[in-house]
């Protein structure tokens, strides 16, 4: 288990145990709506984990950085957006991958949409931010964080 | 779903030398998500069940103003863990009162600047980078957090209008 995951399984344990020092029925009526939420993410978690496996199981590191490296302009900023937005990697994996990129001489701005657009939106994650946060909220949310991205990525091209 | 089932499988099948890597990618991504899920969920029932909706309002809700902005780029930047584990959080808040605004910015936060992840972009693309990426992405979640609560309580009034009936003139 990552240190996160210890972090916050202490963390939920603990207030759980105050919790029920301090009021056992509202404790009951907590786990309960715990629970619940739980199977109401549960078929969206479980579509998560095989999209991603896909994902995983057919894009390499290797074709990220043919794709990114290579192109510039325009076409290099599009193609970082969508690649971003589609793939799903955690920032451990994706800070190095863009540093590298970039030493191999990738645009500023290409590398950063990528990142931005790789973090804030996420087409794998999509069904549940519409199931959590209503179709309308999501839809806005990815798609505006896409045209922010965008405008990022050029601000950065600019001034870094 | 299950179409998406049947297309993995599928896939997996046309090219078995990818079945292995996306075998262990599924069962490593499985594993950290349900390792933080349960105790995520659990917070979140117990954050339902003691905050009550005055408190979300007044930190959160639309009198907040600059407060409510900075509590949620706070609270956003803080955690690390992926965003699909906001995305129930930010579902509860906004159930209990918090305006779009600060959602938005809470999300945004939480996808792109949580503090560790700042540090390792920090160590791998260098102070500039990492300080401008930062700036940059707190004015655009606050101005995308404007726009799309225009947005949003917009087509809200426009769908509300409609359900009550007849033609509505501002749209």
């Amino acid at each position: 288990m990552s240190n996160t995951a210890i972090l916050i399984n202490v963390i939920a344990i603990l207030c759980l145990v105050f919790s029920l020092i301090r009021d056992r029925q509202k404790t009951r009526q907590a786990v309960r709506a715990a629970i619940s939420a739980f199977l109401r993410i549960l078929p969206q978690a479980l579509l998560i984990i095989v999209l991603i496996s896909l994902l995983m199981g057919f894009i390499s590191p290797v074709i990220i950085s043919r794709l990114l490296g290579q192109q510039s302009g325009l076409v290099g900023i599009g193609i970082a957006a969508v690649m971003g937005s589609i793939l799903h990697i955690p920032s451990i994996i994706s800070f190095p991958l863009a540093a590298s990129l970039l030493k191999q001489g990738a645009a500023v701005t290409t590398i950063a949409t990528f990142i931005t657009t790789l973090t804030m939106i996420g087409m794998v994650t999509l069904p549940l931010e519409i199931k959590e946060l209503g179709m309308r909220l999501a839809l806005l949310r990815n798609g505006i964080s896409f045209l922010a991205a965008l405008l990022i990525g050029l601000f950065m091209g600019w001034l870094v | 779903m299950a179409s998406v089932l049947v297309i993995a499988i599928v896939l997996l099948s046309l090219f078995p030398d990818h079945l292995n890597i996306a075998r262990t990618a599924a069962r490593r991504f499985a594993v950290d998500m349900f390792s933080i899920l349960p105790a995520v969920m659990l917070l979140m029932g117990l954050f339902s069940v003691w905050v009550s909706r005055e408190t979300v309002i007044k930190y959160l809700g639309k009198s907040a103003g600059i407060k409510g902005m900075a509590l949620a780029l706070f609270f956003g930047a803080l955690p690390t863990g992926p965003l699909y584990i906001a995305l129930p959080l930010a579902a509860g808040l906004l159930s209990k009162g918090a305006r779009v605004f600060n959602i938005v910015i809470f999300l945004t936060a939480w996808a792109c600047i949580k503090i560790p992840q700042e540090m390792v972009e920090l160590q791998f693309l260098g102070a500039r980078f990492m300080l401008v990426r930062l700036s940059l992405t707190i004015l655009a979640a606050i101005l995308m957090g404007w726009i799309i609560e225009h947005i949003y309580y917009m087509a809200k009034e426009k769908a509300d209008t409609n359900l009550i009936g007849g033609k509505n003139e501002s749209f």
